[in-house]
């Protein structure tokens, strides 16, 4: 049997979600309000009376950074506004009781799409796959989609007794392996996992309940990486997306499907895809009438009718069906696009307790190959679809997804904060006219708020590495906003589960230089300050700053030049 | 899933046997259909028997429609009211035209 470095944490369990409170909702609601009061009135001084004197080229910039910032914050602080956990459902005993007209057994198709990854890391997917259990006769379908096509994997999936699948081409990657993998399968149900997402046996009898209303789409549960290694350096703890930001939108049903540990409704995938399919069926024969508006002009009737079947076959033939979007966030796209379907008004479920468990990226080439899909997939979407024109969205789930989008402009204002002290310190330039007590005045009571505000919104979930990473994570954002804006493919590459033998500093070296440039010019100002030319107020404001920076920074340095195998 | 196939002036007519094409059935209405299909011009579903057809049974006709020869069409023949409201739902009345009868379907330019 094979040693793997996570069997050391195979005994480990799954954090529980943090109870519900509805008083610490009312404060954090309470405090929020006050943060974003003061926040604007912060705002409104700084526009208005912390420009003159400073340098336009510096301070422009700086306060511009800050309203984005603002509005981030306002943004997220409403999509965190409130929770309310679904009331799970007794299992279902029939397909009957999920809505469909037959009196029999459910049947539930696993998948575990595989590319690369070792066969005997998917074996312990499938025996744990195997050993979903249910309080009801069940028809569990578990099936391995290879896309590497390997005989390896074959062999272990015959070994298992569990089907294989796999196709002539790699089109449309893991989305197109999931599309392929529905043509040829039944289930009702369809629970996606990835390779290396193990399920535990409650996960079926605890979520299936849900889908009794027929408008449940998809389930979501949390995904829990239960081999981090002790401080977590890289930042891969998920339980603030998770327990925070995906559980709050239960309520206005914005909670988005993240794949594995995911179950879905068959029917809601494939109507989503052919209603998709036939819009742009539909645009397709518009545009060719419009490159070649001649066959319109036809007067023989049936000739006409005729040239329009060609056309309508051809465009056709064309389009892709995708019951999940061929798209970088294959699965935040087709929640969107579901979500969007008013006519159907499909239902999405986040169900707080963990269910399954599963490996986190292992090293920063991992990591940044995996955040840069999340990045370019969520711009992506926006570019093309944005939320806040989406038909069919409600007003809150338009805000919900767009918080998710906004996020993802980080860099625009975390750019110019990480400067702004470096910049201070070598050129004594500041972006406001003073630090007197007005400012002092302004901001603090702001910040301290927001921080009390995230705090009490966040309550029980560390979020410590996450703020880091949140700052440390600018140079992935920033090329992936670079990418969308250019109109390049954002790069869809399968997560590596194996560390690389090699060092990746080249991956953080925009981290080094900022971190240096900061230790350097607070050194250089300090010195200017201890011989009494230049301004105290100005260096200790920047010293805290630039010190917060250093602090977010840092770990994905030290991830960086982590050894291959280091805990 | 039996499918009964025929040919009628230079058109394939097949004909599912059975009430429902749905997720059960699709998987094998593919294949069998996909096969005989292949390279056709005009293939004519007729779906008298069938009192369902769900999404996935349509997604089915779709990956067929995508084997037929350049410029070839496939047509539906008496739909069930509830069949043609799902073609409706979906805008895929456009890509798979109905008619009351077979005859109707070859007939049509």
């Amino acid at each position: 049997m094979a040693a793997w470095y996570f069997d050391a944490f195979e005994a480990r369990t799954p954090p529980v979600p943090v109870p519900h409170s509805a008083p610490r909702e009312f404060v954090f609601q309470t405090t929020a309000v006050a943060a974003l009061a003061l926040g604007a009135w912060y705002l409104h001084w700084r526009w208005t009376a912390s420009l003159q004197g400073a340098p336009v080229w510096f301070a422009a910039p700086l306060v511009v950074a800050e309203s984005l910032a603002f509005i981030g914050s306002l943004l997220f602080f409403l999509s965190i506004w409130r929770n309310r956990d679904p009331v799970p459902q007794a299992p279902p005993r029939t397909a009957g009781e999920i809505g469909l007209e037959q009196n029999r057994p459910l049947i539930v198709d696993v998948f575990f799409p595989t590319f690369t990854e070792d066969p005997e890391l998917v074996r312990l997917s499938i025996q744990d796959g195997k050993r979903l259990r249910y309080p009801h006769p069940i028809d569990l379908r578990i099936h391995v989609l290879d896309d590497g096509k390997r005989a390896a994997m074959k062999k272990v999936a015959d070994e298992e007794g569990v089907g294989y699948l796999s196709r002539s081409s790699n089109v449309g990657y893991k989305a197109g392996n999931l599309r392929n993998a529905l043509e040829q399968t039944q289930g009702d149900l369809v629970l996606i996992c990835d390779a290396d997402t193990r399920p535990f046996p409650q996960l079926l009898e605890r979520t299936l309940g849900y889908f009794r209303d027929p408008e449940v789409a998809w389930v979501q549960t949390p995904q829990w990486f239960f081999d981090l290694q002790p401080g977590d350096p890289l930042g891969n703890d998920p339980q603030l997306f998770f327990d925070v930001i995906q559980r709050r939108r239960n309520w206005c049903n914005a909670a988005f499907c993240c794949g594995a540990g995911s179950i879905h409704r068959r029917e809601a995938v494939m109507e989503a895809a052919l209603k998709s399919f036939g819009r742009q069926v539909e645009q397709q024969v518009l545009e060719s009438a419009r490159r070649a508006p001649d066959h319109l002009e036809v007067e023989d009737a049936e000739l006409r009718q005729a040239l329009h079947s060609a056309l309508v076959g051809e465009a056709a033939r064309a389009t892709e069906l995708t019951p999940y979007k061929f798209h970088v966030s294959e699965d935040l796209y087709t929640s969107y696009l579901l979500h969007s379907d008013s006519e159907r008004g499909w239902r999405s479920i986040y169900h707080p307790e963990v269910l399954s468990k599963m490996l986190s990226p292992q090293d920063l080439l991992a990591w940044t190959i995996q955040r840069f899909k999340y990045a370019g997939g969520t711009l992506d979407i926006g570019a093309h679809d944005n939320p806040l024109f989406q038909r069919g969205l409600s007003g809150w789930q338009k805000l919900m997804y767009t918080a998710t989008l906004w996020s993802y402009f980080a860099p625009l204002w975390t750019v110019p904060f990480l400067l702004a002290p470096p910049i201070y310190f070598f050129t004594g330039l500041a972006p406001v006219g003073t630090y007197d007590a007005a400012f002092y005045g302004h901001a603090l009571p702001f910040l301290l708020l927001n921080r009390l505000a995230f705090m009490l919104g966040s309550w029980g979930v560390d979020s410590t590495r996450g703020e880091q990473y949140y700052l440390g994570f600018f140079w992935v954002n920033l090329r992936a906003i670079l990418d969308v804006l250019r109109g390049k493919p954002i790069k869809f590459e399968v997560t590596p589960k194996t560390r690389e033998a090699r060092r990746f500093v080249s991956l953080a070296w925009p981290h080094l230089l900022l971190i240096s440039l900061t230790i350097a010019g607070a050194l250089f100002r300090g010195v200017q300050v201890a011989r009494g030319t230049a301004a105290p107020s100005a260096y200790v404001a920047n010293v805290f700053w630039g010190a917060n920076n250093v602090w977010s920074l840092w770990p994905l340095l030290l991830a960086a030049v982590r050894r291959q195998g280091a805990a | 899933m039996e499918i009964r196939f025929e040919e009628r002036q230079g058109a394939l007519v097949a004909t599912p046997l059975e009430r429902r094409l749905d997720a059960l059935a699709a998987p094998d209405f593919r294949a069998k259909l996909s096969e005989k299909a292949a390279g056709r011009s005009l293939v004519v579903l007729d779906l008298g028997m069938v009192q369902f057809v769900d999404s996935s049974g349509l997604a089915s006709m779709i990956s067929v429609v995508k084997r037929l020869a350049p410029g070839g069409s496939m047509r539906i023949a008496r739909p069930a009211e509830t069949v043609s409201s799902l073609l409706k739902l979906t805008r895929l009345d456009r890509v798979f035209a109905s008619f009351p009868d077979v005859a109707a379907a070859i007939a049509a330019p």
